[in-house]
């Protein structure tokens, strides 16, 4: 592999900084006509107060709504009238908008998108309307059995923690959201000075920084910026205190099968380190054919339709999970596999091949990823937020330079077998099997 | 996008190559001109199986071996056996790309089917077809393709039925593998970094000396049309998803192009009519959409909300289908669909494999490799008019499917 190359591939070409506060991290590539934009609003769903749940959600989708001077749903035409594209997403942490549009329309569109972001006019009528979409989304939500999984996990996983609300809120938080309520939201929390533009495309790096800086920069501050502003803020270490095992059972009408969901909480995003590595012991117990427990458990006893395994990187504390879907009568012995299987890489650690096989595939997962402007705007815009620019590049380190021993002790640090939460989801009216206490 | 080269290996098999010297990723599509559709209906879901069994042994590698093989190159790998195509995709970083390229070889020529992975696979694809009544959209469009196709082969779900598959032998396997590869049907598509020159010799050292005996399929029963139906499943939901389903064209014919940009500007995007008059008008549905299959015969042409005012919802998209065959669209709401279209064609272009899988296919189904040069034109010469033609020959008298709680199936009027 030309390393030297590679390693480019994963920095920023540049990053700026506007006089009012926006940071502007750049990717140059000569190569594609396609301009990506992602903007990052360090607002999401653990920064909200009692009586404002599911509010920044409702906000992103109120964005789209217009501004004084923006009709709602000519930002949609005009984008979508050059072949571009725009949406927008939501979680704990943050809220995201991105378009990607050729690169002779983004002079165009840019000033467009950055007054629809930071210009919202949230209007009363629309709010309404908008608010049975809500509502909607949040029926098909509760609807799908794999959403009901991933919310009792994340109520259980963090417990009294801002992590443990479901991002899009209550049917009843958000039917009593005011206008005026997401109005203040807006102005505290869309601030220049905390936000991030992240571009990727085709276009030299001067072009961007002028294009942005002609977009956004006669924005400012609507409030003073109390500093970050987290509601319930800790840290990862003080979100759970000592390993516990939970085990939470849950039925669900439309499952046809069982779900079952093993979780550890792990490190905050910018322990770049130990974040890499767990992602290496994911790959290596749980993605793909050759892994432990996919081999194992699919491969060899076809005990589960299908399993992985995931670290998840988050603001303040990420998690690692391990998931399947299965008949309800196998979950006993399949965490008894999960768990053998754990335990032989705490103790024996796992192999130089496994190790070497599992670098590749996030290299490589990395490199293909680098043909997308779309896909690099968001990872720089990402790793910019949580703090570092080089954030990218610095996991990209690890993932050379990451040891047996580094896995061992991950293994053993982050997933301890008498500390993890355990979720199933079963068809309605079945018994599931467990395994002894 | 640089042109594509063309040019056959020794066995008769098309060779197309896109060099991009840019990155050092090769993605490489090995495409078969026919698909599920050919086989019976009591062996529905023959290509899934099939598909899920290819990549478990040839005669010089187990499956383990071959997952080995991919994982150390953290290459990536995927069998699509779909209605009218077979198609393989497989990605890779340049260093890799002639490892990859025999291992391909050895599945396309010599998949070894053992008995205990058919076992194994059988046994997983049936509890996928349990799983797939969870999928709302998937399922309930599986319902009005039984409808619309009556006895043609589109009428067979994909993962095909609890009864089909579980009479399925690992012979059946073999047949259908005989009935669907062969270097006569074979397209293979190459977009990296490497230089066609070498690509070719690659390929010919490879595939070049494949040359099996042809086998010769039955003709598709031609599709008869069907009286619309009312179709209700019921399930417990909060939500009822409605459906309105009506047999578009095939993707031969001249009447796709602009059956497809009816459909774009239906349901594709915040801008679309159907976004608007649904959602954003009206705040009757979360998701609102359409879609068009892209077949060698006749493929549906759906829309779809999901929602808790079914009544209004489908109301709506009642309103909305015939007001498409009252009267043209407008010049500027024409313009800016084809906009849309054209430039989302463009953004969908962006990746090797993106470009891969588009060359391909397109040559494969019939249309040629050169179709997607051809498409920016073709598509500005569609006018509204003709689009008017073809809405009014396409869609009108829909048949109506509705997923949803009894409750709710029992007081929304279907009339």
């Amino acid at each position: 592999m030309r390393d030297p190359l590679l390693n480019a591939l994963f920095e920023p070409d540049f990053e700026h900084s506007f006089a009012n506060g926006i940071t502007l991290v750049g990717k140059s590539m000569p190569v594609t006509e396609v301009v990506a934009v992602d903007v990052w609003i360090p607002t999401g769903s653990r920064h909200e107060q009692p009586g404002e749940y599911g509010i920044s959600h409702f906000l992103e989708h109120m964005i789209f709504k217009g501004t004084p001077t923006l009709a709602p749903g000519e930002f949609d035409r005009l984008i979508e009238g050059r072949g571009g594209i725009t949406n927008a997403a939501t979680s704990q942490d943050y809220t995201h908008y991105y378009i990607a549009v050729a690169q002779s329309d983004l002079e165009e569109v840019l000033p467009v998108f950055a007054e629809l972001i930071l210009g919202a006019g949230i209007p009363e009528g629309e709010l309404e309307r908008e608010r049975l979409v809500v509502l909607e989304e949040m029926r098909r939500a509760a609807d799908n059995p794999d959403h009901c999984t991933y919310h009792t996990l994340m109520e259980h996983l963090f417990p009294e923690h801002p992590y443990s609300r479901p991002v899009l809120g209550s049917m009843d938080s958000v039917a009593a959201l005011t206008a005026a309520q997401l109005r203040a939201y807006h102005r505290r929390h869309y601030c220049p000075s905390r936000m991030v533009v992240a571009v990727a495309g085709g276009m030299d790096p001067e072009a961007m920084i002028a294009t942005v800086e002609k977009s956004f920069a006669c924005f400012g501050d609507a409030e003073p910026q109390p500093g970050s502003g987290v509601a319930g803020a800790s840290s990862g270490e003080d979100l759970w205190d000592g390993p516990r095992l939970l085990r939470v059972e849950r039925e669900h009408p439309r499952a046809e099968m069982t779900r079952l969901c093993l979780a550890w909480p792990t490190v905050a995003v910018h322990q770049w380190q130990d974040g890499t590595y767990c992602e290496l012991l994911a790959v290596i117990l749980g993605s793909g054919r050759v892994s432990r427990l996919v081999q194992r458990l699919r491969e060899d006893y076809g005990w589960v339709r299908g399993i992985g395994c995931h670290h998840h990187s988050q603001d303040l504390a990420g998690y690692f999970s391990i998931s399947a879907h299965l008949h309800p009568q196998d979950l006993g012995r399949v965490e008894q596999v999960i768990r053998q299987e754990i335990a032989a890489v705490q103790q024996e650690g796992v192999t130089p091949a496994e190790l070497a096989r599992a670098k590749r595939s996030l290299q490589r997962e990395l490199l293909f990823s680098s043909e997308s402007p779309a896909q690099m705007a968001s990872l720089f815009g990402y790793y910019c937020l949580m703090g570092s620019r080089t954030g990218l590049g610095l996991a990209w380190q690890c993932l050379h330079t990451a040891t047996l021993e580094d896995i061992r002790r991950v293994a053993n640090q982050y997933l301890p077998l008498d500390g993890y939460t355990l979720v199933t989801l079963s068809p309605a009216g079945v018994e599931a099997a467990r395994i002894p206490d | 996008m640089i042109p594509p080269w063309l040019s056959t290996l020794g066995n008769g098999t098309r060779l197309l190559v896109v060099h991009n010297p840019i990155v050092p990723i090769m993605a490489i599509h090995v495409g078969f001109g026919r698909g599920s559709a050919i086989f019976p209906r009591d062996k529905a879901g023959l290509g899934s199986l099939l598909a899920a069994v290819l990549t478990k042994g040839t005669a010089a590698h187990t499956s383990q071996e071959i997952a080995t093989l991919i994982a150390d190159w953290g290459a990536r790998l995927s069998i699509d056996i779909n209605p009218d195509s077979t198609e393989i995709t497989a990605k890779c970083a340049e260093e890799d790309f002639v490892p990859l390229l025999e291992l391909l070889a050895a599945v396309v020529q010599s998949p070894t089917f053992p008995e205990a992975e058919v076992e194994r696979e059988q046994i997983l694809l049936l509890q996928a077809i349990q799983s797939r009544q969870e999928q709302v959209v998937a399922s309930l469009y599986e319902r009005v393709c039984a409808h619309l196709y009556g006895e043609h082969p589109y009428a067979q779900p994909p993962l095909g039925s609890v009864e089909t598959i579980s009479a399925l032998t690992r012979e059946d396997l073999v047949w259908g593998y005989h009935q669907l590869f062969h270097p006569q049907q074979m397209v293979i598509t190459v977009v990296g970094s490497l230089t066609p020159t070498q690509i070719q010799a690659e390929l010919e050292r490879t595939f070049g000396g494949w040359d099996p005996e042809p086998v010769a399929v039955a003709p598709f029963p031609a599709i008869a049309p069907v009286l619309p139906a009312c179709l209700t499943v019921p399930q417990a939901s909060q939500q009822t998803t409605v459906m309105l389903a009506y047999l578009g064209c095939s993707v031969l014919s001249p009447d796709f192009l602009p059956l497809s940009l009816l459909m774009h500007y239906l349901g594709n995007g915040l801008s679309s009519r159907l976004f608007q008059e649904l959602r954003e008008k009206r705040g009757l549905a979360y998701e609102v959409s359409a879609f068009l299959g892209m077949r060698r015969d006749r493929a549906p042409f759906v829309v779809y909300a999901g929602t808790t005012t079914p009544q209004e919802a489908l109301t709506t998209l009642r309103a909305e289908m015939a007001l498409l065959c009252q009267e043209p669209l407008t010049e500027p709401t024409w313009v800016s669909v084809q906009k849309k279209v054209l430039g989302q064609y463009l953004l969908g272009q962006q990746t090797t494999m993106q470009i891969a899988q588009r060359l391909g296919w397109y040559e494969l189904i019939g249309l040629g490799y050169q179709f997607a040069e051809d498409y920016p034109r073709r598509l500005r010469e569609i006018t509204p008019q003709m689009a008017w033609r073809v809405a009014q020959n396409y869609l009108h008298n829909p048949t109506i499917a509705l997923a949803g709680s009894p409750h709710t199936l029992a007081i929304v009027s279907m009339e």
